[in-house]
């Protein structure tokens, strides 16, 4: 008796504990969503823009902003898959993915660019991959007020 | 002269190995999260800290008994047991930890990645159990170790608006923006990033193996009372130091090296090298610590002789846990889990876990049959009691915040 | 004869799962369990063995863990039988608050058997072992 109490309380604690973790399917959740996908996105920008800014500066050594600018690369990819794998509830949500997508994949792909001049230590093209990643934060500041 | 330099030599390893892969990725995302509203927790944990492990060190010297001998012998044999599990299976977390913090340190400093370095590292880790003095590697790890005195240093080289920080310091407040579970569930990870089981266990067992006796008490405490407090403060400096660089850019840490950018930015190359080293002296430590601690804990338990003042030939079945743990953690972080993800789970798993070592220490430490005029001093046992409410208050909150904020996020 | 420093004290206190000192000072294993002899009626009953190893400690575990740990322990034993490892009572030297002292070496103790196993088999194999 003791035990199938314990298990009805071990199943109905899973069950709300899913309930809480599961999506919100609606416009806020997924606007939310958009929300917290820029800020790690611009996070992941940032961290990139700053490691390459040292390096430029030969405040860094050569591996350590590769390092830093690599997991920069990474994260921002994820970031970017997680968000367009999200299926939005309505037309208006559909917008808004379209224009998140486009940033991310700027964005992701800034971050590529500024890999690549990383490694091969070609410090005007590090340069020009810097003002894409600063365009592309920009893009998300913008964004980021517009979902406030 | 010499009792003096000793002395000095103890509070400076103290300081050294109050820090460890749990201190850095926890203070380094919280300062970048949340400025220093959140380094009341520190203060907490270190404090917390110091009281443990002043009275684990005393029980130790007067009875010549470290952590889990006392664990056996006042819990019995079955809620003891749960102990010994719970505590055996906190240290091989943390040492995955550890062992993933070298590897990412070396992943910094080579460029190589850091899965090759996972295997080296536990070897290297086992081979300093294996064959280093117990004092060697206490001293050489802890005053390399101190080298994270750069991030105090760089405190005053960056923008830092000292005004803000102290008022974030002394009026904490869930930041605007920030959801407040994941506030509370950082607070926590502090509080168990200084007040980590493996460190008292080690603290204690590594008494008896320098032979403390009711003599030592005053540099055991003088290790405690100076060293910890100082240790906190370089945790305190890691998080500070994020403030004025990462949070205006909104950075979110997620990885070992980003907690590193801040020195960069005030000391350039030079100040990258003492971060690369202090962090490898540090978690290196920690690693060889960690293992020794779990086989501390299941010899203790069973009554086996442990400990490396022994040949390993006469502690034969403490060497085998040892190596069997570093084997086991080695091979789970070759898993490829996120050695930062692993490591918030064992500081937050961790502060869940203090009281089952916390409580019987206090019982001891208040035994006037054994601890003789070492008893507990009134307000010792006033701070010990108030502290081991607070430790259930966190265990109870901890797992259900990591649920509900999934680790942080 | 054994030296006891306090004159009444329950098992508890003073006995079970405490630790075991050999003659040399080196630790020689806890006390698992306790072996009384079977008094005459009106009689009170006497220690004569302090019990060691996993076949005493599995019954005091109870439950399903402890039949495990006394069934493995059972089948790593020599001699059949699962009488758990005895350190007589005749061999106790010296009971205080902290340790029981013991009159014999620990090397000949029935509860050494393990230990010389992994020494041999395990680690006196490994390179560096400085004896």
């Amino acid at each position: 008796m003791c035990r199938r109490l314990a298990c009805v309380a071990v199943l109905g604690s899973c069950l709300l504990l899913v309930a809480c973790a599961a999506p919100v399917f609606d416009d806020g959740g997924y606007r939310h969503a958009a929300l917290q996908t820029s800020m790690a996105m611009v996070s992941d920008l940032a961290s990139g823009q700053l490691a390459a800014q040292l390096g430029l500066r030969g405040n860094s050594f050569p591996t350590f902003t590769d390092g830093n600018v690599t997991d920069a690369e990474n994260d921002a990819d994820s970031v970017n898959s997680t968000f367009s794998s999200r299926q939005p509830p309505d037309a208006r949500s559909d917008a808004l993915r379209r224009t998140m997508l486009q940033a991310l994949s700027d964005g992701t792909s800034a971050l590529t660019d500024l890999r690549v001049a990383v490694r091969m230590g070609d410090r005007t093209q590090v340069r020009k991959a810097l003002a894409e990643v600063g365009k592309s934060l920009k893009t998300f500041d913008t964004l980021q007020q517009g979902l406030q | 002269m010499k009792a003096v330099l000793s002395m000095t030599l103890g509070v400076m390893t103290a300081i050294g190995g109050f820090v460890d892969i749990g201190n850095l990725v926890t203070s380094g995302i919280t300062g970048a999260r949340f400025g220093m509203t959140l380094a009341w927790a520190v203060l907490v944990g270190t404090a917390g800290m110091v009281l443990f492990a002043e009275m684990a060190g005393r029980v130790t010297a007067v009875t010549r008994k470290p952590i889990f001998h006392v664990v056996r012998e006042r819990l019995g044999v079955r809620v003891s047991l749960v102990n010994a599990a719970a505590s055996t299976f906190l240290n091989l977390i943390t040492l995955a930890a550890e062992i993933g913090g070298v590897s990412l340190v070396l992943q910094m400093v080579t460029g190589i990645s850091y899965l090759i370095w996972v295997p080296l590292a536990g070897l290297a880790a086992w081979l300093v159990i294996w064959r280093m003095p117990f004092q060697w590697m206490e001293n050489i790890f802890g005053l390399l170790g101190l080298g994270m005195i750069v991030f105090v240093v760089a405190l005053f080289r960056l923008p830092t608006d000292w005004h803000a920080l102290w008022h974030q310091v002394i009026s904490p407040a869930v930041p605007a923006g920030q959801p407040a579970p994941t506030w509370w569930f950082y607070a926590v990870s502090l509080i168990g990033a200084c007040i980590v089981p493996y460190q008292v266990i080690f603290f204690s067992s590594g008494g008896r193996e320098e032979g403390w006796t009711s003599k030592s008490i005053t540099e055991m405490r003088v290790n405690a009372l100076i060293g910890f407090p100082l240790g906190g403060l370089l945790s305190l400096a890691i998080m500070a130091a994020a403030v004025p660089v990462l949070q205006p850019l909104n950075i979110q840490v997620s990885h070992l090296d980003q907690v590193a950018l801040p020195v960069a930015s005030a000391f350039g190359r030079a100040g990258l090298a003492f971060v690369f080293v202090s962090f490898f002296a540090a978690t290196f430590a920690a690693a060889a610590e960690s293992a020794l601690s779990s086989g501390y804990s299941v010899a203790q338990y069973m009554g086996w002789s442990w400990g490396k003042r022994h040949p390993p030939s006469a502690a034969a079945r403490f060497h085998l846990v040892c190596l069997a743990s570093v084997i086991a953690a080695t091979a789970f972080t070759l898993t490829t889990i996120d050695p930062v993800t692993v490591t918030i789970f064992a500081v937050v798993l961790g502060a869940a876990a203090v009281p089952l070592t916390y409580f019987p220490i206090l019982i001891v430490a208040n035994d006037a049959r054994v601890m003789g005029q070492r008893v507990n001093r009134r307000w010792v046992n006033a701070a010990g009691t108030f502290f081991l409410t607070i430790m259930v208050v966190v265990s109870l909150v901890s797992v259900p915040l990591l649920i509900i904020t999934k680790a942080g996020q | 004869m054994t030296r006891w420093d306090e004159d009444e004290f329950t098992a508890n206190d003073l006995l079970l799962d405490r630790e075991l000192i050999d003659c040399h000072g080196m630790p020689a294993g806890r006390v698992d369990d306790l072996e009384l002899s079977d008094p005459e009626p009106g009689e009170p009953p006497v220690l004569t063995a302090l019990l060691c190893g996993p076949t005493a400690f599995g019954p005091r575990l109870g439950g399903r863990l402890g039949t495990w740990w006394q069934a493995i322990g059972r089948r790593l034993r020599l001699v059949s039988g699962s009488y758990p490892n005895r350190i007589d009572a005749g061999l106790i030297d010296h009971v205080d608050r902290l340790e029981i002292t013991l009159l014999a070496a620990r090397e000949h103790l029935d509860s050494y058997r393990f230990r010389r196993w992994t020494e041999e088999k395990i680690i006196g194999r490994i390179p560096g072992d400085t004896t």
